[in-house]
């Protein structure tokens, strides 16, 4: 059955003029078809998947390590008496936060903070056509540490789920180290339309505030 | 180039293929983004996603339904998705409802428009989605239950409910169409 055969026990059709009105909601302008296309061709090139052992320890990525790994190990290994009240106590507050989402905020901080100057050196390289500063294992290690993040139960947060999964995709492109200037723009333009560099930055605590836990 | 070796093209990577497949479906993924999300950025990031899943996932269209209506199965739950998204990270802000607007008298064309569209937007989601697609971009039940995966008789009493809240929120223009 189409729009102009429905039943006669349907509410009817609105007038004509009711249509119009609706006809301009929204109304779509012509579609930006090669801009679109470049970004869908960006987004399709492989992602950056396994990634080569590194020497240098690098700290995002081994604090989410360290997460990941803690959960790896279960739930049987229970942390040692000292070192729980030690890291609530740096935390400010006596409430009951688990341990690993203590390390979980943790790692999150220093991977946004990291993410944060990364993606502001790039974006300004790429405004102002210079070569970039940025290299592409810089953004692999993030890439690493964010996906790590994503892989923790103790990243609940949509919020923040939300904004470490537009890093990643963010990330994953500034990995494959784009140096034709378009290819830079249709990073940032993905990044401005996300919004993703203040969203980092509202996610840091300001400076000398001691963050609480189950807060980032 | 029919539907079956456009995507056989596709598949095998073929760069030709790959852009007439865009072509041929962008202007109706692009609509139904937009007309959904209202706002080009995230439309533009909902065409963005719908091709590189379509493309990632063609391998898995079956051809149970038309190409077409899977594209925009796609379109669709990515749109929707995208919206709920921004809504959690910007904070419901509740759009004013329809019904407590101010009632003027007889009203002008630009307040009209303004009036649906205060009105569509304030329309629950499966409400609203259903009208857009049906009553504006002139899909049919078939078409809207399969890119929503619902019975075309819920699309129905959606677009039958969406059609009276917008008459009763749009009840003072009465006198005037049907006079």
């Amino acid at each position: 059955m189409d729009r102009m055969t429905d039943d006669l026990k349907d509410e009817p059709m609105l007038p004509e003029r009711l249509l119009e009105a609706a006809r301009a909601h929204h109304a779509p302008p012509p579609p930006p078809r090669e801009a679109l296309w470049r970004g869908i061709a960006v987004a399709r090139r492989p992602r950056v998947r396994a990634l080569p052992v590194r020497r240098r320890l690098w700290y995002p990525v081994g604090v989410a390590a360290a997460l990941v790994a803690g959960l790896a190990i279960g739930l049987g290994v229970r942390p040692r008496a000292r070192v729980v009240p030690t890291v609530v106590a740096r935390a400010g507050n006596d409430s009951a936060a688990a341990p690993v989402d203590l390390l979980a905020q943790a790692a999150a901080r220093q991977t946004i903070g990291q993410a944060e100057v990364l993606l502001t050196q790039f974006r300004a390289d790429a405004v102002t056509g210079a070569a970039p500063v940025t290299t592409p294992e810089d953004a692999r290690r993030l890439l690493e540490a964010t996906r790590l993040l994503l892989g923790s139960p103790s990243i609940r947060d949509p919020r923040l789920r939300d904004l470490l999964e537009d890093l990643e995709l963010v990330l994953s492109q500034v990995a494959e180290g784009p140096t034709a200037q378009e290819d830079r723009a249709v990073i940032t333009d993905g990044l401005d339309r996300r919004d993703v560099l203040p969203r980092l930055r509202a996610a840091l605590p300001a400076p000398g505030v001691v963050p609480q836990p189950g807060a980032l | 180039m029919d539907e079956r070796q456009l995507i056989d093209g596709v598949l095998q990577g073929d760069p030709g293929a790959e852009r007439m497949f865009y072509d041929r479906h962008l202007d109706r993924v692009w609509r139904l983004a937009y007309r959904l999300t209202g706002d080009g950025d995230l439309a533009q990031d909902v065409v963005q996603e719908t091709f590189v899943r379509a493309f990632d996932k063609l391998g898995t269209f079956r051809g149970e339904s038309a190409l077409a209506t899977w594209v925009t199965a796609i379109a669709t739950s990515t749109a929707l998705n995208t919206l709920r998204k921004v809504k959690r990270f910007r904070g419901h802000a509740p759009l004013e409802d329809a019904g407590h607007l101010p009632q003027p008298g007889r009203l002008a064309e630009p307040d009209l428009k303004r009036r649906m569209s205060e009105a569509i937007a304030a329309l629950p989601e499966g409400y609203r989605t259903v009208f857009l697609m049906h009553d504006v971009e002139g899909y049919t039940h078939e078409e809207i239950g399969a890119a929503l995966g619902v019975q075309t008789g819920t699309s129905k009493a959606q677009l039958f409910r969406a059609r009276a809240r917008l008459r009763e929120a749009l009840a003072d223009f009465a006198g005037e169409w049907t006079a």
